[in-house]
């Protein structure tokens, strides 16, 4: 049935790459296969394995160097639970350029970090953010409108965001969710109160949650200064067990409550290469809300410091190629607040972070990507490793450990160490 | 009959005339030819390039190349070349503005990360884009710097069956370049470098540049060598390089080499 809904978004694809290839259009269509599959450690964990085919299909059509229109469709099939199975429309724009004004309307992902490392505006989209967990299905196209404008030294960023979409990363039945089985209560004899998840509940759903960004920036004296201003509201949403009080028996059956809460960040970059190291220092004004633990939203505003490197090293053999990227956060917090591992929004707050890539011939690259918490002891590795069979079918293998204290986000987490296992075919 | 034969002697002197004018030709005037014969104020095309290890692993890309000649009027080009294949580099872009001065501006678009970054000003000797081709090599393709070199013509030769002005470029006392000379031979019909020999600073060979396949550019007088290779002899990688779609002075839009442009299109 899947294949059946894809097919004709293809061939419409194929109809269009046919007649829009002229002298001033030039069409493009990208089709990609892939099958995924995860292989979790932890044999006490519910599912040990889940396997997905994933389906990307890319259709570019450009207007001489003026005009392009992308669509972008995405098709999951998940074996292990059919029910996240989806097909959607992912990005659908239409991009223009008018001398030095770049703009483009419509469904599109949107990045407001410019970092190699994390960037504090990275919090405004929980993609970039977790980077480093591999959360794919979290590049999601919004609808709005992004617009660049260019002098000699300095550029101007415009990104408007007509409804800010909430993150999937927690409650979409995904291996990062611990919802609880069970709740301190005094009143019950053992002091714990069974309890059993029913339903999500969005709350104010309806309404529109716009964000806006404005950036600007400057190079003068060999350096790049850049200024954001993002304004929106945070796409991790609150939680909030709102248990069933006309449950009978036990299990008390309990509903999660979500709501979205505003975020603002206000966030300077400067940027210098030195030689051919590229040095970076940010800082940021964060206003987060934070959930206290009457269950009430407060304000919660902190500010964040990052230094960091990157380089791309380039061997006399031409297949050789080496990226590093070393970075290192400080968050200096609202001391009213103490942060629990499941605190998403902090996981990055003081962290040394290390990634290396290197490929070692046209075919074969290693990665390491890394995060030490030195604050509340934690420690992510990735190291993984892909085969080019060609230059349309890619095989690759990746692994994620996570350790540390239980009050940290990765010793929290740390039964989700898993394989991911990945055939990419390019049609 | 005596009109005839008078006609056929004025066909041969004029013929004769010709063959010695372009027989005494100096090195210089050769090579002004050359800058003349490669001279744009814009171009844009589609290229494939493949690098070849000494291993014999092939790695294969395709690119759109832009490039426009800067409005001061100097030889430097403002120079964007988009990847469109394969996918894992596909719209991977770098912006080159070139300065006569300073040194050059250059960005590199990297799609994951979905942002133009600077990236530094290249050393001369460095490779472009991973290919054999230096960045030095990149600029004298555009234009060849004649001011700051002094040729010597050394003969005619031969190159892919084509007649070809031999001659020897040693750079002036203050030129900075990766080179102790270079030996180009230059097309006597269309003026193109067919062939070029890169001496490095201990008078070694190191870069052999071929080019062939030259054809003439519909609807202009321009003629544009279709492949291109260049073999680093002391590494034996090579870059062969097959160009289509040549586009010469039919203007390019000059917002596109921006950093706004390659993060938006």
């Amino acid at each position: 049935m899947w294949l059946l809904r894809t097919l004709p978004i293809t061939l419409l694809y194929l109809a269009l790459s046919q007649t829009a290839n002229c002298q001033s259009f030039k069409c493009d269509l990208d089709n990609s296969l892939s099958i995924n599959n995860f292989q979790y450690l932890d044999r006490t964990k519910d599912i040990n394995s889940i396997a997905e085919l994933r389906s990307d299909h890319e259709l570019k059509i450009k207007y001489k160097t003026n005009l392009a229109v992308k669509l972008a469709a995405r098709g999951l099939y998940n074996y292990t639970n059919r029910q996240r199975s989806k097909l959607f429309l992912n990005e659908a724009y239409i991009a223009w350029n008018k001398g030095r004004l770049n703009t483009k309307l419509g469904k599109q992902v949107i990045k407001y970090g410019k970092l190699t490392g994390i960037s504090n505006l990275d919090l405004a989209n929980r993609y970039d953010y977790f980077d480093f967990l591999i959360t794919d299905e979290e590049e999601l196209g919004q609808w709005g409108l992004t617009s660049k404008f260019d002098t000699k030294h300095i550029q101007f960023d415009f990104n408007y965001i007509y409804n800010v979409e909430p993150s999937l990363i927690y409650f979409t039945d995904n291996p990062w969710t611990r919802l609880p089985s069970e709740l301190a209560h005094s009143g019950v004899e053992g002091g714990m109160l069974p309890v059993k998840f029913r339903d999500v509940v969005n709350v104010d759903q309806d309404v529109r949650r716009s964000a806006y960004d404005l950036g600007v920036n400057i190079e003068l004296f060999g350096f790049t200064t850049r200024f954001d201003l993002y304004k929106g509201s945070n796409d991790i949403a609150f939680r909030k067990l709102n248990l069933d009080t006309n449950t009978q028996s036990y299990p008390i059956t309990y509903d999660l409550e979500l709501s979205q809460e505003a975020l603002s960040i206000y966030n300077l970059n400067v940027q210098k290469l030195l030689g051919d190291w590229n040095i970076w220092l940010e800082f940021g004004l964060i206003k987060n809300k934070f959930s206290n633990a009457g269950g009430s939203v407060v304000s919660d505003d902190y500010s964040l410091l990052s230094i960091g490197v990157d380089r791309l090293v380039l061997f006399e053999d031409p297949a050789k190629l080496l990226k590093l990227v070393g970075q290192w956060r400080y968050a200096i917090w609202n001391n009213k607040f103490d942060y629990s591992a499941t605190d998403l929004d902090h996981v990055l707050d003081r962290c040394f972070i290390a990634d290396m890539d290197y490929q070692h011939s046209y075919r074969l690259s290693f990665g390491l990507r890394s995060v030490l918490s030195y604050d509340s002891f934690g420690l992510y590795l990735s190291p993984s490793l892909n085969y080019k069979l060609s230059d349309r079918f890619l095989l690759a293998v990746d692994y994620e450990l996570l350790r540390g204290n239980d009050s940290s986000f990765f010793g929290h987490y740390s039964n989700n160490d898993r394989f991911i296992f990945k055939i990419k075919l390019e049609l | 009959m005596k009109t005839k034969i008078s006609m056929i002697t004025i066909m041969v002197l004029l013929g004769s005339a010709i063959c010695i004018a372009q027989a005494s030709l100096t090195a210089d005037q050769i090579i002004e030819r050359y800058k003349t014969a490669t001279a744009i104020e814009d171009l844009q095309s589609t290229l494939a390039y493949k690098n070849i290890s000494k291993k014999g692993r092939v790695q294969e890309r395709k690119l759109e190349q832009y490039i426009l000649k800067n409005e001061n009027g100097k030889d430097t080009y403002n120079f964007l070349l988009k990847f469109v294949a394969p996918s894992d580099v596909k719209n991977t872009a770098t912006l080159t503005i070139q300065h006569e001065q300073e040194e050059d501006d250059q960005w590199l678009y990297l799609p994951v990360i979905r942002s133009a970054k600077r990236i530094s000003a290249s050393k001369k000797s460095d490779r472009f884009m991973g290919t054999e081709m230096s960045y030095e090599d990149l600029s004298n393709y555009l234009s060849e710097p004649n001011e700051k070199y002094s040729y010597e013509l050394l003969g005619q030769d031969a190159v892919f069956g084509r007649e070809a002005y031999h001659i020897v470029a040693t750079p002036r006392s203050k030129t900075n370049t990766q080179y102790s000379k270079r030996e180009l031979w230059i097309d006597s019909k269309t003026y193109l470098m067919t062939k070029c020999d890169f001496y490095n600073k201990k008078g070694k060979l190191n870069k052999r540049y071929t080019a062939n396949d030259i054809r003439t550019i519909k609807g202009t007088d321009y003629s544009r060598a279709h492949f291109v290779s260049l073999q680093n002899l002391l590494t034996n990688n090579t870059t062969e390089v097959r160009y289509e779609g040549f586009q010469i002075n039919k203007g390019v839009d000059s917002g596109i080499f921006s950093r706004s442009y390659i993060e938006t299109l």
